[in-house]
């Protein structure tokens, strides 16, 4: 393991939300290479950039707050980092901010962490947020099909307490879901597959857009967050 | 794979054809609203999206020619087209010129946007393809004739030429297909013959200026008609010659590529090292047509290679070209690259190797990380008899030495290419295939140390052969589908160990390729009516519908076995005589006549020049960064001095006497060793062998 673990924060937006996990990770890959910064390699046969990320985000979500640990051989001023990495980043993928965490520190994947997203759903009555919301403060275990398998989930664990609703105003037919959901090691349940197991029955949601709007850990994911933006 | 029965277009969603679509010019409007709603309901989303790095950005304006490239198949096939790079380059760089991408959508998706009645549409701008000026497809081989009808009937312009209307864009087609442009030339407003670098700027600038000086459809074409290298099918020419770059060194090579999402078949930075290949495989339609030799000098290659990584963030280079290995400077390239990306995660690849001069030194040079990936060599026959006949050149101790010197070198996996149906072969040409194969899996055995011995993988992929207009080889029938089929359940027994993997091509498949291959006119009525009847994606083994095409041959009193199979007269008139692609029909004829009497031809980059033709026109000669004879004395000394080399300088200076051919040889049949059919098991249950990628292992 490198000394400098680099830990980068940076989004996915619009039509790159599209993008899959893997390649999500090859896009940010071959953005570090364009950088030039002395990224570390993996021994052994096969060579790879020494990189991990954060929870895989599902295709079609976009996320205002992701990150990636990259490890490097040699010190950059974080500020130098990040000036590198914009210059070559593509259009969708900005990059944010930077800052080193400590070697000894868990892995981002294995960090609790929690997930706010943002559910943009159609709900031309008017109705289908307030069940949706009620549903979801009142359901405590949901059944959800996993690899073709169905689990049973403690909602509570899954989603902190608080979820608001806001309408649109450009947009009447449309209602917003901020979801927290708890990020753990052993996986966590995205938002689209928790509300539709609490969907009140006979009704298909409509979903139109999912955005993960923060990322949250104790401590914080980026120290001084403010400070390389 | 067992293929699946697919209902006939006509019982799916209808295509549709809008009557008015050729009254009016379609608007440059963003279709993207109507994209985005679709999207979460398709496999792998990301390949309609566009927005790469290095794209065109995307904008709403119409500029003076609005150009659109389009490959007929999926993005993760063409997305890396090296072809497509190259062209995309030459417009972007021209002024009044937009140019943007499509590629053919998934299954999924075309349902799906018929369903929806969403056009095909660019993914820079994510506007309707109908709304271009210019429509370049590229041609990349003899089974996309049914995707293009799909791309135009999604992309609502009409199929044909003739009924496009003054605003309907210009289609125009190019690549390895278009010499023989016959069987395409209804749905093409033209097809331009030899390199893009010569002839599509001049395209695209004399339709710009034309269309700002407001000149209608049909005085464009005639002005089309006028290029050098350009056949408009309204205006017939009695000669085409085709386009050559004379100095590929010169041109530059790309090193801004649109970078994909998608993980594409050439997932990778690609320079192009050297055009053609003068071996001068009987069978090959890319080594007639892409003469003469021209290299691109080390340092050139070199500065590319860092100059494309940097820029792309790619971790892979290939040296790409229809043969690397053959490159004069070859070791010194892969040494200096080596050597610079030596402490990185930087591969160099060598995508096809000759194997020989895969000689020890290339197996040291190339770095460790390529050795997990699979190396691949093509003796293409079983015997030296028959590799004689379609001058392959390459001895079975090549191919030991070429295998040995991998795995002792570090390689655990190989894949061999081979072709069946071949001219002259006779089964103890494929009986020899097992024999060789089990030769090579010995030798790679012996070259490894023991407790290494389980890793050993070896593959054989079994090609039909197909006779291409322009090769040596266009004259020959292709066998029967019947005794195809025959001749790989003859190779399945014998004899091959177990452990080696064998894939073959669809024959069913290869006969369609050789009736478009050699097809006139007419075939492209058979096109049209197969993709009517629901072919499309044919180079797709899990979507190629063999029913559709045999249905389509009979409506239209076609005889499939009969085209793909017949055995032509050398005087018989072709109906791609008018293409001139430098190659003579004389060097053709005598390439046949030799190939019958079992005479090989060495190449004239090692040699001396065989007259083929080529090298007449001025400024048109072979360009070499070294000479390669030096190169090829130090690959013998190191690999031991084979048997091919001494006998290639052999056919090279001997002037070769023709006698009448023999009779049994020039006989399109089969001649049989005593096996029949009936020793062989039906191969009904078994998994249907994969088209285009061999994706499916037969165990
Ligand atoms: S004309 Fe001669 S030198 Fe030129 S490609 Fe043909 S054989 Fe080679």
């Amino acid at each position: 393991m490198s000394d400098f673990r680099l830990r980068i924060n940076f989004q996915k937006l619009g039509k790159l939300r599209q993008l899959s996990h893997l390649e999500l990770a090859r896009a940010l890959e071959r953005c570090v290479r364009r950088s030039g910064l002395p990224y570390a390699i993996s021994q052994g046969f096969s060579a790879h950039m020494r990189h991990s990320f954060s929870a895989a985000l599902p295709v079609g979500t976009a996320s205002l707050d992701e990150y990636m640990d990259l490890e490097l051989t040699s010190f950059v001023p974080p500020k130098a980092a990040v000036s590198a990495l914009q210059q070559v980043a593509v259009f969708g993928l900005p990059i944010l901010g930077a800052c080193y965490v400590s070697p000894n520190e868990p892995a981002l994947q294995a960090t609790r962490c929690l997930a706010n997203y943002e559910v943009e759903l159609c709900d031309p009555e008017h109705d289908l947020a307030d069940q949706l919301l009620a549903a979801l403060r009142s359901t405590l275990e949901i059944i959800v099909r996993k690899k073709g398998r169905p689990r049973s989930y403690h909602l509570p664990d899954l989603l902190e307490v608080t979820q608001t609703r806001r309408l649109v105003a450009s947009a009447p037919d449309l209602c917003r879901l901020f979801m927290p959901i708890t990020l753990t090691e052993g996986g966590s349940l995205r938002p689209e597959l928790i509300l539709e197991a609490v969907a009140p029955a006979g009704r298909s949601l409509e979903i139109v857009d999912i955005i993960r709007i923060s990322l949250r850990a104790q401590p914080d994911l980026l120290e001084h967050k403010g400070e390389h933006r | 794979m067992v293929q699946k029965p697919r209902m006939c277009r006509q019982t799916e969603t209808p295509p549709r054809l809008q009557p008015d679509i050729s009254l009016s010019k379609r608007k440059r409007e963003s279709l993207r609203p109507a994209l985005s709603r679709l999207l979460p309901q398709v496999e792998k989303p990301v390949r309609y999206i566009g927005g790469e790095l290095y794209a065109s950005p995307s904008t709403a304006a119409k500029s003076p020619l609005d150009v659109a490239l389009v490959y007929p198949d999926l993005y993760d096939v063409g997305g890396s087209n090296l072809a497509l790079v190259i062209l995309y380059d030459i417009a972007r760089r021209l002024p009044g010129v937009q140019v943007e991408r499509a590629y053919l959508p998934w299954v999924d998706m075309i349902s799906l946007m018929r369903a929806h009645d969403l056009e095909l549409f660019s993914l820079e701008s994510c506007v309707p393809l109908a709304s271009f000026d210019l429509i370049g497809i590229t041609l990349p081989h003899e089974l996309a004739g049914t995707n293009i009808l799909e791309l135009l009937d999604l992309a609502r312009i009409p199929l044909h030429a003739d009924q496009r209307g003054e605003d309907a864009p210009l289609v125009i087609a190019g690549g390895p297909v278009a010499y023989n442009p016959e069987p395409f030339v209804e749905f093409f407003d033209a097809l331009c013959i030899g390199d893009g670098e010569e002839v599509f700027a001049e395209v695209l600038t004399l339709v710009r200026d034309l269309k700002q000086e407001g000149v209608g459809r049909r005085q464009i074409l005639q002005a089309l008609a006028k290029l050098p290298g350009v056949y408009v099918g309204s205006q017939p020419k009695p000669c085409i010659e085709r386009r050559v770059l004379a100095d590929l060194d010169g041109y530059p090579v790309v090193t801004q590529p649109c970078l994909p999402f998608v993980e594409t078949a050439q997932d990778r930075f690609s320079v192009e090292i050297l055009r053609g290949c003068a071996r001068g495989c009987r069978f090959c339609s890319a080594g007639m047509l892409n003469r003469p030799v021209r290299e691109r000098s080390a340092t050139t290659i070199v500065r590319a290679v860092i100059s494309g990584l940097s820029k792309t963030g790619y971790n892979e280079a290939a040296l790409a070209s229809l043969s690397s290995s053959d490159h004069s400077q070859i070791a010194q390239i892969v040494r200096r690259l080596n050597g610079r990306y030596a402490e990185s995660d930087v591969k160099i690849s060598l995508p096809s190797q000759r194997l020989d001069v895969f000689g020890s030194v290339l197996a040291q040079l190339t770095s460790a990380h390529q050795k997990k990936g699979t190396l691949t060599f093509a003796p293409e026959a079983g015997s030296q008899r028959l590799r004689d006949v379609i001058n392959k050149n390459v001895s079975e101790q090549d191919l030991i030495q070429a295998i040995s010197a991998a795995y002792r070198g570090g390689w655990r996996r190989c894949k061999l290419y081979f072709m069946i149906g071949l001219p002259t072969e006779t089964d103890a040409d494929i009986i020899a295939i097992a024999r060789l194969a089990n030769l090579a899996y010995d030798t790679a055995q012996e070259a490894v140390p023991e407790k290494q011995r389980s890793q050993v993988r070896l593959s054989l992929s079994c090609a039909v052969f197909v006779p291409k207009a322009h090769t040596p080889f266009q004259w020959c029938g292709q066998p029967s589908r019947l005794e195809l089929d025959r001749r790989v359940r003859l190779l399945r027994s014998s004899g091959l160990k177990k452990r080696i993997d064998l894939k073959w091509h669809d024959p069913a498949a290869s006969q369609i390729e050789a009736v478009v291959s050699r097809g006139g006119r007419p075939i492209g009525q058979l096109i049209e009516q197969a993709w009517r009847r629901g072919a499309r994606f044919d180079a797709w083994s899990e979507q190629f519908v063999p029913a559709a095409w045999h249905e389509a041959a009979q409506a239209l009193g076609l005889d499939l076995e009969q085209l793909a199979g017949a055995t032509l007269s050398l005087d018989s008139p072709l109906p791609w005589d008018f293409i001139d692609s430098g190659v003579t029909k004389n060097f053709l004829v005598a390439e046949y006549q030799r190939a019958f009497h079992e005479q090989t031809r060495a190449d004239c980059t090692l040699t001396s020049c065989s007259s083929c033709g080529v090298c007449q026109r001025p400024t048109i000669r072979t360009r070499l960064a070294q000479s390669r004879r030096d190169r090829q004395e130090h690959t013998r000394q190191l690999a031991g001095d084979s048997a091919r080399t001494a006998r290639a300088q052999e056919a090279a200076l001997e002037p070769v006497k023709l006698g009448p051919p023999q009779a049994h040889l020039m006989k399109a049949n089969f001649v049989e060793t005593g096996f029949a059919a009936s020793d062989f098991v039906e191969p009904s249950t078994e998994p249907k062998p994969a088209k285009s990628d061999f994706a499916e292992p037969l165990s």
